[in-house]
């Protein structure tokens, strides 16, 4: 660990160690087994610990904390909480209110009054709606002007936290599929329709699939007036750097959780923990941890240092190499772990489930390899003489 | 001159990594490759013409900046579009 990370550690076990332990890890289970969402009064009480708004701006009630101590804080958070979902939805509408901030910035400032300022008391849930069931560049969700307002009509097919927002961030192509707008629509809004996502881990998240049918919204609900991809990637990169993040401490967790469990047992007439074949494999998740930490902590760093919020592919690469060591991490545990790595009631199973929520999402361990891979064979062939910092690979 | 597409931009441009065209500068060559390549226009552009900020544009192999667009080209350059690595 670094020294950074020592300090916030310390500073997020003493603020929210007896929230997680006495509120969220009581009840984790069985919130995975019935598919229990968060309820929304936990929600705000979370706000009022501090743990909603660490990164958003003070003069907004944010805590105002950085980037690289949000990481770190987020690592803390996945180690202490034994419910993965709880640092996946702070990190995610941390990132949702961050966004309408930024936009805020750019003459917009009534929404952040009135949806990011409520976010950071509690008071408000916002989501993020940019997922289709087709490639991300052929939205098949669109907007068409009419009268003074927008009319939005499609389908985004996950929301994490849907089940309990109150209004979200949500993209559209314009019905000449010349542009990509981001408006914020509302739950209320007349035509809005949430239904819940079941889903194979992170359950408490409360996963749903939104529907826009004829939704009519007003100017002042344009939130990205044009080039809303880029406006989406924002977002991608915030949420890759805090998605590496509490993984580590999932990780960390599990690794201490596989060890006790493996305590008494017995195998081959020695105790299973005296083999130095378990000792090897705690040894592969623990360099797996530690290769996850190393890109996700020189990426926390290059934070603080102005990170190029589009085109660092260090971001992809810190999001698809934590995924990748939490399921080798969560593999390595089912085996050691025997039955008990099988049967729900050892919890250790609920790793592995939750450690897959973070394939398919951010751009998708295939479709991240694919395009790094892309990007670096074209610098290759074509641009010898570009400079390190547009190379696909940042050199330290 | 010739643009050089990343790789997941080829697909609107007909599976096409190079494309010879004639230019006289940045802005006209981005535009032509757009009219040949109708399908290109709402990936690379936004607005009114604009270059998404999710693209890089590089001439010669050299980064190009939103002021670079009037920059002359002759029939030697080597224009190359790469793209962020992008998720939803």
């Amino acid at each position: 660990m670094s020294f950074e990370h020592e300090c916030i550690a310390t500073e997020v076990a003493a603020r929210f160690g007896r929230f997680f332990s006495e509120r969220v890890n009581a009840t984790a289970a069985e919130r995975d087994r019935n598919l229990e969402t968060f309820p929304v009064d936990m929600l705000r009480e979370m706000a009022g610990l501090g743990l909603i708004g660490f990164t958003a701006p003070a003069e907004i009630g944010g805590g105002g904390r950085t980037w690289e101590e949000w990481g770190h804080a987020l690592e803390e958070i996945g180690y202490l909480c034994d419910d993965a979902g709880l640092p996946m939805l702070l990190s995610y509408r941390e990132t949702a209110t961050n966004l309408i901030c930024r936009s805020g910035r750019q003459g917009r400032e009534h929404l952040v009054r009135r949806y990011a300022e409520p976010a950071v008391r509690g008071e408000a849930f916002i989501g993020w709606l940019f997922t289709e069931d087709t490639d991300l560049l052929e939205f098949k969700t669109s907007v068409r002007r009419q009268g003074d307002r927008y009319v939005l009509n499609g389908m985004k097919c996950a929301s994490t936290g849907g089940q309990t927002c109150t209004a979200w961030i949500a993209y559209a192509s314009t019905d000449d599929g010349a542009d990509t707008m981001a408006f914020i629509v509302e739950r209320a809004d007349p035509g809005v329709e949430v239904r819940p996502l079941p889903s194979m881990g992170l359950r408490s998240i409360g996963l749903a699939e939104v529907r826009f049918d004829e939704v009519a919204l007003p100017e002042d609900r344009v939130l990205a007036p044009t080039d809303g991809l880029s406006h989406a990637q924002l977002f991608v990169t915030e949420r890759r750097i805090t998605g590496s993040a509490w993984l580590l401490g999932r990780i960390r967790s599990l690794i201490e959780k596989v060890i006790d469990d493996t305590a008494a047992k017995r195998r081959f007439g020695r105790a299973l923990i005296d083999l130095d074949t378990f000792h090897a494999q705690i040894g592969q998740m623990q360099i797996a941890l530690e290769t996850a930490r190393s890109t996700a902590y020189r990426l926390f760093a290059q934070t603080q240092a102005g990170l190029d919020p589009l085109h660092n592919p260090l971001v992809a690469i810190a999001k698809y190499l934590s995924t990748e060591c939490a399921l080798k991490a969560a593999h390595i545990a089912q085996r050691l772990s025997g039955g008990h790595g099988y049967f729900e009631k050892y919890g250790i199973e609920r790793y592995l489930r939750d450690f897959y929520g973070l394939v398919p999402i951010l751009g998708g361990q295939p479709a991240i390899e694919t395009q790094l891979g892309s990007n670096v064979i074209w610098l290759r062939q074509r641009s010898r003489s570009a400079s390190p910092e547009t190379l696909p690979v940042t050199r330290s | 001159m010739k643009i050089i597409l990343s790789g997941n931009l080829r697909r609107f441009a007909s599976f096409e990594s190079e494309i010879v065209l004639e230019a006289d500068n940045v802005k006209q060559a981005l535009d032509r490759l757009v009219t040949r390549f109708p399908d290109l226009g709402p990936v690379i552009y936004h607005g009114e013409h604009e270059l998404r900020q999710v693209h890089r544009v590089f001439l010669n192999g050299e980064l190009l900046t939103a002021d670079d667009m009037a920059r002359e080209l002759d029939g030697a350059d080597e224009l190359g579009i790469l793209t962020a690595i992008a998720g939803g």
